[in-house]
């Protein structure tokens, strides 16, 4: 409310003021010292200014500055109030000396007064005026340095020094010595007047915001009324009352009409002062008003405004708390399909894990192990797990997720028929019990584990119990539907693992099996390959040992029938002759088992054989040298066979030398027939004969070795020939087989490989 | 008994039986004067490498023909075979198996060893004595030595 504009001029004016009291002071000291008249009084035979109130001023200037320029500085401030001390000193002990009539030796201390008669009285010294001026000055710059909040009294003091010392300056203005001489005392030089008033004044600036200048310095009509009128107020009535004085004294009016006139002037130009001084104020009043208005209406519509802009946000702000609340509930749900997810994952991990187990491995006990601690690490309800799997009439903990110790001595084998788990196993269905606290079927190492709820679920295998997998919760109804399914699922997996376990027994004991079947057979077939050495040695042994005596008995009885055949009749030969055809069967014989035993041991040498060409030459070879013996021989295309030549040759040999022996009582109508034909991959063979034939009543006889249908006397053979063609076709992978009919002739049947593949 | 050195048939038999009617064969054919009989495989080679009891043998004085038993006592006749065949003093001397076995694999190790002729002795007489008395033919009448 202050008006800074004037503050600001008010304080360059006390700034400037102390500035100018301290020169008026400095001048007049250098007057004092340089003894220079004008400096001391301005105009000369004027009263000079004191010593002593020139340092009063230069006190009091320089205490008046330090409190404006310095007013921070503590230093200054102490300094200031002792110049302000000084100046009261000053003031008051003049007064004193003028109270007490005595000379304190103050008024000439520095410089003694040369003009001591001229004022009549105390030379040097003071007028009181001005000694009372410094006291109450000196006061108010004590006040204003001392007690900041006291401006009033400071200001009023100021005013007071002002106004005396205006007095005197009107007194030298007007030309009344009166105003500025007290009786016989000296009188106040104008320079010390006009010093007063600008000290008095600029000490009642400072801080003109403050105190009684704080009613002119307001910005307000008040304040600005007085800063209009003030200075009238004080230089009007001074020109009036020197305008009035001048004509008195030059006699155009008497004193009654001077007065008359001074008041009526005054009046008037007071009035005007004031009209003028009201419009202009009544101007800005209502300027004034109309902006308040304005005002008033600007925040009319602000409030409004406002009072909108309050609601909207409100509006916003509840549209805001719905959404919120729309979004927490969001998040709410948002919450809950994401546990549900993570439960869904869990569960998901848990069955992930077991099929992985399963399928990873075929231990029984690590795939176990492995379901119990997914189960429990991602089922939360799930405080105790244990597997068991039933041995005998004991069900044995295989995985458990870590009983205490004193449980899991007692249930590691439970005996049949203790408790949950063998009725689980009784009736090879899911227990879920949500109450534990509440059942019977819960035994002791249950509640140890402090069940609240317990779920006893059975492995079925082949459908029997095999298991059971227990679970224990502290939490009572801690399992839902889905998660029993999810269970039911794991229990499903474990019986996929029990299945892959008992397999994998199987067929280990299998393999063990296997391997020892393996070792017998090659220990078996050591004994043969030593055994087939043995044979081997045997059969040269027979091939060179059985023959040599044999050849002796034939040999020497040819050369005793030779060298003594005179001393023999028709029986000794005939006696020589049994002999000898003997000793040839015998010959025979051992050839043909030779050659049948050889055959166990020589490898096939498989190679394409054409049947019809050999077939031809052994009958070239085997026909009889008389022609009329020989028997008809139809040979027919016969189909490539695949075989052993040497051995094929000797099958061939065999069969149509026994087709030529036993057609040979035939005579000229003896025929032997050779058909072949393809059949699949083998080549079916048949030599069919019309001799004697034989009673299939001996059929099975006929591949036997020495089995003979036929006495030696009719035929003769060694009953090994057959023997020996079965023998090589079953080594090439054929069949041999026969008909025949007594007297009718006979039909063997043999079947060779088409080709290599068909070689067995 | 022949002189060592003029000696035509060198008979390696160990049966008795065997040596009498093979050398009735001969005699037979009145082949048999020039004839050894030695009754083992060491023997064979004493006599043919001139070595112990027939050190006043000389090498060289080859016989036109060697009949050889293969099953003999001491040294077996397939050894005796290969000795005779991997010396050089003796490798040309015609030698004729003359024995028992009809083993496939006798046959076929002593062609390999090098020898002339593989003859199995028939049981029956008759042939047995026709079959020396070819091979003596052949062996000593046909067949041309190296010099």
């Amino acid at each position: 409310m202050i008006a800074p504009r004037v503050v600001a001029i008010l304080n360059t004016f006390s700034k400037t003021a102390s500035l100018v009291v301290i020169v008026i002071g400095m001048l007049v000291l250098a007057g004092w010292v340089a003894d220079v008249e004008t400096l001391k009084a301005v105009l000369p035979g004027y009263e000079p200014m004191k010593v002593n109130t020139s340092i009063g001023f230069i006190f009091g200037g320089l205490s008046l500055w330090l409190l404006l320029s310095r007013s921070g500085n503590r230093t200054a401030r102490i300094v200031a109030g002792i110049l302000a001390f000084f100046v009261v000193v000053i003031g008051s002990l003049t007064l004193l000396e003028y109270l007490t009539w005595r000379e304190f030796g103050i008024d000439n201390l520095i410089f003694a007064d040369p003009d001591a008669d001229m004022s009549g009285g105390f030379a040097g010294r003071m007028s009181p005026l001005s000694a009372v001026n410094f006291t109450i000055l000196g006061a108010a710059l004590l006040i204003l340095i001392t007690r900041p909040g006291k401006e009033p009294y400071s200001g009023v003091l100021a005013l007071v020094a002002a106004f005396a010392s205006l007095l005197s300056v009107l007194g030298y203005i007007y030309g009344v010595a009166a105003f500025y001489t007290f009786y016989t005392y000296s009188s106040v030089a104008l320079n010390t007047a006009i010093a007063s008033i600008v000290l008095a004044l600029g000490i009642l600036f400072v801080r003109p915001e403050r105190g009684i200048m704080s009613v002119i310095t307001m910005d307000t009509l008040g304040g600005m009324m007085a800063r209009r009128v003030l200075p009238w107020a004080i230089l009007l009535p001074f020109f009036f009352g020197w305008l009035r004085l001048k004509g008195q004294e030059l006699g155009y009016y008497d004193t009654g009409i001077g007065l008359s006139l001074f008041a009526v002037s005054t009046m008037v130009l007071f009035t005007l002062l004031i009209w003028f001084s009201a419009r202009s104020l009544n101007g800005s009043d209502i300027e004034r008003k109309q902006a308040e208005n304005e005002v008033h209406l600007l925040n009319q519509g602000l409030e409004r405004r406002v009072v909108e802009r309050t609601h909207e946000l409100q509006n916003a702000i509840n549209e805001l708390g719905r959404e919120v609340g729309e979004r927490h509930k969001a998040e709410d749900s948002l919450k809950v399909s994401l546990e549900e997810l993570s439960r869904k994952n869990r569960m998901e991990t848990i069955i992930n894990a077991i099929t992985g187990s399963v399928h990873g491995s075929v231990d029984l006990r690590e795939v176990l192990s492995n379901a119990v601690k997914s189960i429990k690490e991602n089922m939360p309800g799930v405080d105790f797990i244990g597997v068991f799997m039933i041995e005998d009439k004991n069900a044995v903990l295989m995985a458990d997720s870590g009983y205490p110790e004193d449980v899991y001595e007692k249930i590691k084998v439970i005996p049949y028929p203790k408790g949950l788990t063998w009725k689980t196993v009784e009736e090879g269905k899911t227990m879920y019990c949500p109450d534990a606290e509440n059942d019977t079927t819960i035994g002791q190492a249950g509640r140890a584990l402090g069940t609240k709820s317990y779920i006893s679920m059975p492995i079925r295998y082949d459908e029997k119990t095999v298991g059971v997998i227990n679970i224990n919760s502290r939490t009572a109804d801690a399992f839902d539907k889905e998660e029993l399914s999810l269970l039911e699922t794991v229990a499903i997996q474990v019986e996929a693992a029990v299945h892959n376990a008992r397999i994998v027994e199987a067929l280990r004991a299998t393999e063990k099996e296997n391997r020892s079947l393996n070792e017998e057979l090659e220990r078996r077939l050591e004994e043969l390959t030593a055994v087939n050495k043995e044979l081997e040695a045997f059969s040269y042994s027979v091939s060179h040992d059985l023959r040599a005596p044999l050849r002796a008995i034939d040999g020497f009885s040819r050369i005793l029938l030779e060298d003594y055949s005179g001393m023999l009749d028709e029986e000794g030969h005939r006696l020589f002759s049994v002999i000898r055809s003997n000793t040839l069967n015998m010959g025979q014989l051992i050839d043909d088992l030779l050659a049948f035993s050889r055959l166990g041991r020589q490898d096939v040498v498989p190679l394409e054989v054409n049947i019809s060409e050999m077939a031809r030459q052994v009958f070239q070879e085997l026909q009889p040298h008389d022609s009329v013996k020989t028997p008809k021989f139809t040979l027919n295309h016969l189909p490539t066979a695949f075989g052993d030549r040497s051995m094929i040759r000797q099958v061939l040999t065999n069969l149509i030398s026994n087709a030529i022996k036993f057609t040979r009582d035939r005579g000229a109508e003896a025929a032997i027939e050779i058909t072949g034909h393809s059949n699949g991959r083998e080549n079916i063979y048949h030599i069919t004969d019309n001799g004697i034939g034989f009673d299939m009543a001996y059929v099975d006889k006929l591949f036997g070795v020495f089995q003979r249908l036929h006495s030696q006397n009719e035929f003769e053979g060694t009953g090994v020939g057959l023997a020996l063609v079965k023998r090589i076709v079953v080594r090439h992978g054929g069949r041999v087989w026969a008909e025949g009919k007594v007297g009718e002739g006979a039909s063997f049947y043999f079947t060779l490989p088409k080709d290599e593949g068909g070689l067995s | 008994m022949t002189d060592i050195n003029q000696v035509e048939i060198l008979l390696v038999e160990d049966n008795p039986n065997d040596e009498e009617l093979t050398l009735r064969a001969l005699k037979k054919n009145n082949i048999a004067n020039n004839v050894h009989v030695v009754r083992d495989g060491a023997e064979a080679l004493d006599f043919i490498f001139a070595s112990g009891p027939y050190t006043s043998r000389r090498v060289e004085s080859r016989p036109k023909v060697i009949l050889l038993d293969l099953k003999l006592p001491k040294v077996d006749g397939l050894e005796v075979l290969k000795r005779i065949k991997s010396d050089d003093r003796t490798s040309m001397t015609p030698v004729v198996v003359l024995t028992s076995s009809k083993e496939e694999r006798d046959i076929v190790e002593s062609y390999k060893l090098g020898v002339s002729s593989y003859i199995v002795k028939p049981v029956d007489f008759d042939k047995f004595i026709q079959a020396v008395s070819q091979l003596g033919l052949y062996w000593l009448l046909l067949n041309q030595p190296p010099g």
